[in-house]
């Protein structure tokens, strides 16, 4: 066993290393600072239970051993599960990062009440996709932490959706509270209730009980998600997160109203978004966009419920999608009881899109506009909207105004989609800085 | 997270689960300590909420043992029939009304330190083979839909 013990302690000090290496290399945000103090603290606590362990067991009678041997495995494992976090982490540096848009994430989340202290870990991950993560090491809680694709790192408009995993953070962080508001129990009695109606009393295995309460609460969770990072971003997100299913292949017509054990179907998801789209006043700004995204929005969103399937093991079951339609309504409540400050987000964006857009026509950065004489800025929600609104209608009317560049060539589409990207970062980026500013006058 | 790494560490904290019961009664046994009761009520309560058809809570997180599908799954792998989860707990209930002290009390720690080193096994080892968890009993569940 010392062996083993010896071979930990190695892999505990050259992580420990490791993270301080790259902490003496690049520039990181706070949140992945604690996290990587963190890191120290488990590296310290772990060599000195591994010295610990082996010391005891050369005292302890020979039938204690196994119970020294689990500890160790059990040691190893939780540093085999935190090792995978590191590099992503340690990749995250704050040249790989949409900065401005975490620095706003991190904002949204600390109006939410009890969470005034959070800040957001963003993790690299090979993947090619977004994750809510929750690392098992108990990292200290107002740690939200989320998994970005590496390649994506930089980027902005597909990194809108780190709203939606935000959400899993904060839907935890309710059902973890102590004083659970009215919303948040009315949500969990409508889902108690559901799952009542839907099976008798035969249902006893308790592995097969957990499993049906597991794909309901699932589905809660992501309309839950998506519905926060809408009322924080309007449309923008349903836009992002149609880019982003459409890049990994889910936006598939097939597949449209279909269910899996771990989400609700696309169409379920772009309905109730263009509910929440529609009560928030964002609709009426964007549906007569000549979009795609537009179009696909109302199109999925129009399909009927009679053809939402739930199908698991090549057996449908329909009883799922119905008791989950009676829960939909309380989500939507829970959703506007949290974020009570995203109100009147598109009251601002309609008196400025048009003013935004002509500044990214003119490539300009919208951080201040003018109006008679007088400065001011638009939300971040605004500059983002009408950024994303911009690059699905008129960038090719950029394009067009430069000489030797084609819309329908991606090479010079990529570049002014980075440029638009950019120009949008920077406008977030001074908002943050002005608002800094004026708060500390 | 990716799922199969998400469902992997709800093995890993079965396995602390067990370790956290494991140790105080083995010191227990050997006499370096009493017993311990604050353990073996988050135990009963652990195993009551599975006996009783419902560790899953709708609005809590599922973090902790006997909460989520991978541990109940593993719990009933391992603890083949409702009767041995009902012993388990049985045999709980007694440690914790004997209060301790006497060699029945000793060899009820020990029966239950056994079961919780082979749940703890097959949890460890769960970890270690990413393999995809065993689904429900569909038959049951569909049996059991009211609108079947």
């Amino acid at each position: 066993m010392i062996h083993e013990a010896t071979s930990l302690f190695r892999l505990v000090e050259s992580i420990d290393i490791f993270v301080a290496e790259h902490e003496n290399l690049f520039s990181y945000t706070e949140a992945t600072q604690a996290f990587f103090l963190h890191i120290h603290d488990q590296a310290a606590v772990t060599r000195n239970s591994v010295s610990d362990i082996i010391e005891k067991l050369a005292q302890a009678p020979e039938h204690a051993a196994p119970r020294y041997r689990r500890e160790l495995i059990i040691h190893k494992d939780r540093w085999r599960t935190l090792h995978t976090y590191i590099k992503p982490a340690t990749d995250a540096h704050t040249l790989n990062l949409p900065s401005p848009l975490i620095q706003m994430a991190t904002e949204d989340l600390r109006r939410i009440p009890g969470m005034e202290g959070t800040a957001v870990v963003v993790l690299l991950t090979p993947e090619l996709m977004y994750y809510h993560n929750t690392p098992q090491s108990r990292p200290p809680s107002q740690l939200a932490f989320v998994e970005v694709p590496y390649s994506q790192g930089p980027s902005f408009f597909t990194n809108l959706t780190i709203y939606h995993e935000l959400g899993h953070y904060v839907y935890d962080s309710l059902a973890d509270s102590y004083n659970q508001s009215t919303a948040f129990t009315a949500l969990v009695a409508a889902m108690s209730r559901a799952f009542d109606d839907m099976f008798d009393e035969s249902l006893k295995t308790p592995s097969t009980r957990t499993w049906a309460k597991r794909v309901l609460d699932a589905w809660t969770k992501e309309v839950f998600c998506d519905l926060f990072a809408l009322r924080h971003l309007g449309p923008a997100f349903s836009f992002a997160l149609i880019d982003m299913l459409s890049l990994i292949g889910l936006m598939e017509e097939e597949t449209e109203v279909k269910f899996d054990a771990e989400h609700p179907a696309t169409a379920l998801r772009l309905r109730e978004q263009l509910t929440r789209l529609r009560d928030d006043g964002w609709w009426a700004e964007v549906q007569d966009l000549p979009s795609e995204h537009v179009s696909l929005i109302a199109r999925v969103a129009g399909k009927s419920e009679s053809d939402y399937f739930f199908e698991f093991a090549e057996k449908r079951l329909p009883a799922f999608t119905e008791a989950f339609l009676t829960i939909v309504p309380f989500i939507h409540a829970l959703v506007s009881d949290v974020t009570p400050h995203c109100k009147s987000a598109a009251e601002d964006f309609s008196r400025r899109r048009l003013e935004i857009e002509d500044c990214f026509l003119h490539g300009v950065v919208p951080s201040k506009l003018l109006a008679e004489g007088e400065a001011s800025s638009p939300t971040q929600v605004s500059m983002i909207n009408a950024a994303y609104c911009f690059y699905l209608t008129l960038l090719p009317k950029l394009m067009d105004k430069l000489e030797g560049q084609e819309s329908y060539n991606l090479i010079h589409r990529k570049k002014w989609i980075e440029k638009l990207e950019a120009w949008t970062m920077k406008g977030i980026e001074d908002h943050q800085l002005l608002t800094a500013t004026a708060a500390t006058q | 997270m990716p799922t199969d790494l998400q469902t992997r560490t709800q093995y890993l904290a079965l396995a602390e689960f067990c370790q956290s019961i494991i140790w105080p009664l083995c010191d227990y046994v050997e006499g370096t300590a009493s017993l311990p009761t604050a353990t073996l009520e988050k135990m009963r309560a652990a195993l009551q909420s599975v006996t009783s058809g419902d560790p899953y809570r709708f609005g809590q997180r599922t973090a902790a043992a006997l909460g989520s599908y991978e541990q109940v799954r593993t719990l009933e792998e391992v603890w083949k029939t409702p009767e041995q989860i009902n012993s388990a707990l049985e045999l709980t209930v007694a440690l914790l009304d004997d209060g301790g002290g006497t060699a029945d009390t000793t060899s009820k720690a020990k029966m239950l330190i056994d079961l919780f080193l082979k749940l703890q096994a097959t949890a460890l080892w769960n970890f270690e083979q990413p393999k995809r968890t065993t689904p429900p009993d569909i038959w049951e569940l569909c049996k059991a839909l009211k609108t079947a």
